[in-house]
């Protein structure tokens, strides 16, 4: 069990590593677009941190990094990404905790757990509101996931790093 | 016994997560600007906004420097002979205008009057992801910015309208997003129509004009303003040119596929409408 305060050093660190994805998001990927569609990295990263640290700390993250995002970025309602995201990281927890190594395969599988998760959620919300362009809107989806994985190989060093150096310290 | 009191977390989580956005959208339909909490995360996220908008521009700057030297001869060249026959019209036009304002003297008619108050303001995020087409931009309601203003390029097209502000931003919802709409006119034939944001044509930079009647007096190539009607925005501003006229699913309705005039790209300085007073 870690102190307190080192606790709060640990989930101090992971927030400034997502604020430097968060920049890379918004420096980066909202100026990229191959064949019309544009990276998204926000889900992956409540994925990736429930898979390092689990079900419970990666749904409380998920709901934090949701909220700081639905005051942020644009989505069908406020409050999307504020439920979107610990779901995400929930079901990514799950997937994690049945495969053996926490390696690159693991985190893209959990990655791509978390981006279809919420992009599940968009399509829920579109049928909800009258289901146009639902076809296109899986197109998307699916593009927006597959163009996104890449990332997982910048995110996933940066966040394995802090849970190696936690473990190692206790 | 853990399993059931890690579900039990889950749950209380997932039920937190409900309640909060249940209260984000209260307070998000209760508000005519930007609710509270968004208005303050606004405030403190502007200066690395203000700061990575620099970045991105300098980059994009440093970058176009080596890349974009043959597109911008080229580009050039074209603009010479666009600006000789520009000159040609100017000379017709200024007949015209000085027979107009006989005629209109003749005919005891008002004189036309155009006056847009303008506030500049600068692109923090472009946030033109698959799903929306937003802009932030670095000033709101201490400018004068509200809900509903038009907002326009540095030449003069129309961009936007703005969606909602805070204190020093303000975001503004292209015309090529899927909730954008606005009153057009097709400028030869005089017909009015809807110019509307498609989630099908977004991804390729174009918006439809619907609404077009049964007959449409529309050909590719026409020239597609604002109409001014029920004044929420100054009229004649230009929205874009007609690319091809199309039938709908059902094949009972005309829409023309528009190509704005106005591009994102390189879309750092933009102009905000905060009132207006256009006499025709």
């Amino acid at each position: 069990m870690l102190p307190k305060s080192y606790r709060v050093f640990k989930w101090l660190v992971y927030a400034a590593a997502t604020l430097l994805l968060c920049g890379v998001q918004s420096l980066l990927c909202n100026n990229l677009r191959v064949f019309g569609v544009t990276p998204f990295l926000y889900p992956l990263l409540p994925a990736m941190v429930a898979m390092f640290e689990g079900t419970r700390p990666g749904a409380v993250f998920g709901l934090v990094l949701g909220i700081f995002c639905d005051l942020l970025v644009p989505a069908p309602f406020r409050g999307f990404f504020t439920i979107a995201f610990p779901a995400a990281a929930v079901f990514a927890a799950g997937i994690a905790s049945r495969l053996l190594s926490r390696g690159v395969l693991c985190a893209l599988v959990v990655s791509a757990a978390g981006l279809l998760t919420v992009c599940a959620f968009r399509l829920a919300v579109q049928v909800l509101s009258g289901g146009q362009y639902l076809g296109l809107m899986a197109r998307i989806s699916l593009a927006e996931t597959l163009l996104t994985l890449p990332f997982v190989l910048a995110a996933l060093p940066v966040y394995r790093s802090i849970f190696r150096k936690c473990a190692a310290d206790y | 016994m853990k399993r059931s009191s890690n579900n039990k977390f889950i749950i209380m989580i997932l039920s937190l997560a409900v309640v909060v956005a249940v209260l984000f959208s209260v307070m998000s339909y209760f508000s005519t600007t930007s609710a509270a909490l968004p208005n303050i995360a606004g405030i403190i996220v502007s200066p690395f906004r203000s700061v990575t908008a620099s970045v991105s521009e300098m980059v994009r700057d440093l970058t176009g420097y080596f890349t974009e030297f043959d597109s911008l001869k080229e580009e050039n060249r074209q603009l010479k002979i666009k600006i000789a026959e520009m000159e040609e019209d100017i000379r017709q036009a200024t007949f015209d205008r000085e027979e107009n304002a006989h005629l209109r003297k003749v005919a005891e008619l008002r004189e036309q009057r155009r006056d847009l108050h303008l506030e500049s303001a600068r692109v923090l995020v472009q946030d033109s992801s698959n799903w929306y087409s937003l802009l932030t931009i670095n000033k709101g309601t201490s400018y004068d910015i509200a809900v509903g203003d038009c907002v326009v390029t540095e030449e003069g097209y129309f961009l936007g309208v703005v969606t909602e502000t805070g204190l020093n931003w303000a975001t503004v919802r292209t015309i090529l997003d899927s909730e954008s709409s606005i009153g057009a006119l097709v400028f030869r034939s005089g017909g009015s129509a809807l110019a509307q944001g498609d989630f099908s044509l977004m991804g390729q930079g174009r918006m439809a004009l619907s609404y077009l009647g049964a007959e449409p007096d529309v050909v590719a190539g026409d020239l597609v303003v604002t109409s001014g009607l029920g004044g929420y925005f100054p009229s004649q501003i230009v929205i874009g040119y007609v690319e091809e006229i199309r039938t709908s699913d059902n094949g009972l309705a005309h829409y023309a596929v528009l190509k704005p005039e106005m591009s994102l790209e390189g879309l750092t300085e933009i102009y905000v409408v905060t009132s207006f007073d256009v006499v025709e």
